[in-house]
Formats: C-alpha cells, structure tokens, sequence
C-alpha cells in the first residue's frame, strides 16, 4: 500500500494512501515541539514525498462551516491522525487539498 | 498554512512521537478537515469579523431613525433623577460602543504590535493564536456593540417615557393661610395659580409674602 521515499516530491501523483511502515518511518523523523500550553507542532519530512512539513495540534479551533465531511470519533483510529501538509505540486491534488495524500497516526 | 517550515522562537519542550495504530480513511478525513479548518480559520474570522463590522454599523446607524419619530428630545425637561439615569445610560453607550468599535476592528485587522522576530511561534501556530485572539475581539465585539445598542434605547426611551420635571411653583402666604401652585397668570390685581385642588385666585393686596418652590409640599 506504500511507496519508497526516495523520489522527489514534485513526481509523485496525489493519493490518498497509508502504511505501516509511514508512521514508523516518520515517528523516527518527526518532533513534538510544545510553543504554549495546549498548542503543538509536528515537524518533520513526509514519509512518502519527503517534503518537510510542519503541522500544529491544537486542541481549539475557530468553528466554522467545512466543505469536509467530518469523521464520526468512534469510526476513527485511537491516536493523531496526521496528512502531509506540504503545498509542493503533486498531480491529481483535488482542489482545495494540500499535501500528496499520505496519511497515518502519531500516538503522541 | 500548515506547510513549510520556520524560523521560530525556541519551543519549551522537543520530543517524538511513537507510531500509531495503523490508520483508516476515516482518520484521513478527520485529519483533512482539521487541517481545513486550521487552515482557513484566520480569513474566516476577518471574513466574519468584517461583516459582523458592517451589519452592527447598520444597527447602529438605524437608531437614528429614531429620530423620525419625534419625542421628548431635551433631558432639561426630566426630573434631575431621570436625567441622571439617561446620562448614565448614555455614558455607558459611549463607552460600550467605542470598546465594540475597537474589538470588531482588531478582529477585522488585526493588532499592529511589534514584536522581537526571534520570539515569534512557527507560522502555523502564530496564525492559529490569532485566529483565537481575533474571534475573541469578534465575540466582545458583537456584545459591546450590541449593548451599545440597547443602552441608546433604553436612554432614548426614558427621555420619551420618563417623569417630566415638575413645573416651578411659588409658595404664597396671605396671613390666613398658604397657598402653592404653578402660576396660571396675573391679571387686574389678582394671581391665579394652579394648584393640587384647581385653580386659586388670591388678591395680590392680600399677599405677605411669596417664595419660589421646587414642589409644593
């Protein structure tokens, strides 16, 4: 279900895939780094396109109306689901979409 | 927004994540909407703070049309304590809306501090704590203005409504007895005032003496 990392970020396609080895590989890349209470950032490469990607946890966000249908909680895994954010050109991104479709989970 | 990387001020605490369990579409599409969200939650703030700015300017702006409507326009014509709450409320409009004022531009624009480079977050978080920061000033805001508001009313309707200041009366003694009342007129020496029981002619030859009065006891 996954793809080696070592190709450049701009000649990898959008999918929205995942693997077990991404969330190894990029727990063993990535840092938590704590700015305020309650406030985090996950800094590291992606593990499929390798683009250096920093992404905030918070635990409050402005609500607002989502063009994104929202995951039921109990549908959801138990841990941080994390996408890659990155903004570099990947072919096939549907608008509106950021990052190359690699996703996993962090327990952090 | 949640891209890239940048410089920073130190964090307070680095550590790394442990893999977790392995993921399921509906992780992705809670990630992508919390990603959508953070990403787009400042320009929805200043989008809503800026139309929230205009509306309430709108609200307040008819209160003027109060003004078509005519009553009682001068608070020298209500009794001193009527008066004093119309200050008052006033007072605390002017206040209410200038605060309102303030909070709706700050959510719309943002507050123009400077700040050390070295000590700003990361760009994601930084957008984030004033995308908080900025629907705060939204939320007082909307409750200054909105109190403003009802403050203005509540001032405009006491000096239509409230108790009118009682006319000046004058105290008149004729040696049998006092008599108070506003006056109706004087005429072919006789006074006539208005009082409590109805109207009183008393004889100006008669009268001792006469002192102004704030109401008649």
């Amino acid at each position: 279900m996954s793809e080696p990392t070592s190709e450049r970020p701009t000649s990898l396609p959008y999918q929205e895939i995942t693997g077990a080895q991404y969330a190894t590989t990029a727990a063993g890349n990535f840092e938590i780094e704590e700015y305020k209470i309650g406030i985090l950032t996950l800094r590291g490469p992606c593990p499929r396109c390798g683009a250096m990607i920093e992404i905030p946890v918070v635990d409050r966000v402005v609500r607002g109306v989502s063009q994104v249908a929202a995951a039921s909680p109990s549908e959801a895994s138990d841990g941080e689901p994390v996408i890659c954010t990155c903004e570099e050109p990947h072919d096939g991104r549907p608008e509106g979409q950021v990052g190359c479709g690699a996703y996993w989970n962090f327990i952090l | 927004m949640p891209t890239g990387t940048s410089s920073s001020e130190p964090p307070l605490t680095v550590r790394r994540p442990r893999p977790g369990p392995p993921a399921k579409p509906e992780d992705l599409r809670r990630a992508q909407q919390r990603q959508q969200l953070l990403r787009t939650e400042l320009s929805r703030v200043r989008t809503a703070a800026a139309a929230w700015r205009n509306g309430l300017g709108v609200l307040l702006a008819g209160l003027v049309g109060f003004g078509l409507i005519k009553g009682r326009s001068d608070v020298s014509t209500l009794t001193p304590a009527a008066a004093i709450v119309v200050g008052i409320l006033l007072l605390l409009a002017l206040l209410a809306g200038a605060m309102g004022a303030l909070w709706l531009l700050r959510a719309s624009f943002g507050r123009p501090s400077v700040v050390t480079v070295g000590l700003l977050p990361p760009g994601p978080v930084s957008e984030h704590q004033e995308a908080l920061a900025s629907a705060r000033g939204l939320r007082r805001g909307i409750a200054a203005t909105i109190a403003c508001a009802a403050l203005l009313v509540g001032a405009v309707g006491i000096t239509w409504y409230g108790p009118p200041r009682a006319e000046p009366a004058l105290l008149v003694n004729t040696g049998t007895g006092s008599v108070c009342g506003s006056v109706a007129g004087v005429s072919a020496g006789i006074l006539m005032l208005e009082t409590a029981d109805g109207e009183d002619s008393i004889w100006l030859d008669s009268v001792l003496g006469m002192r102004p009065v704030d109401s008649c006891p």
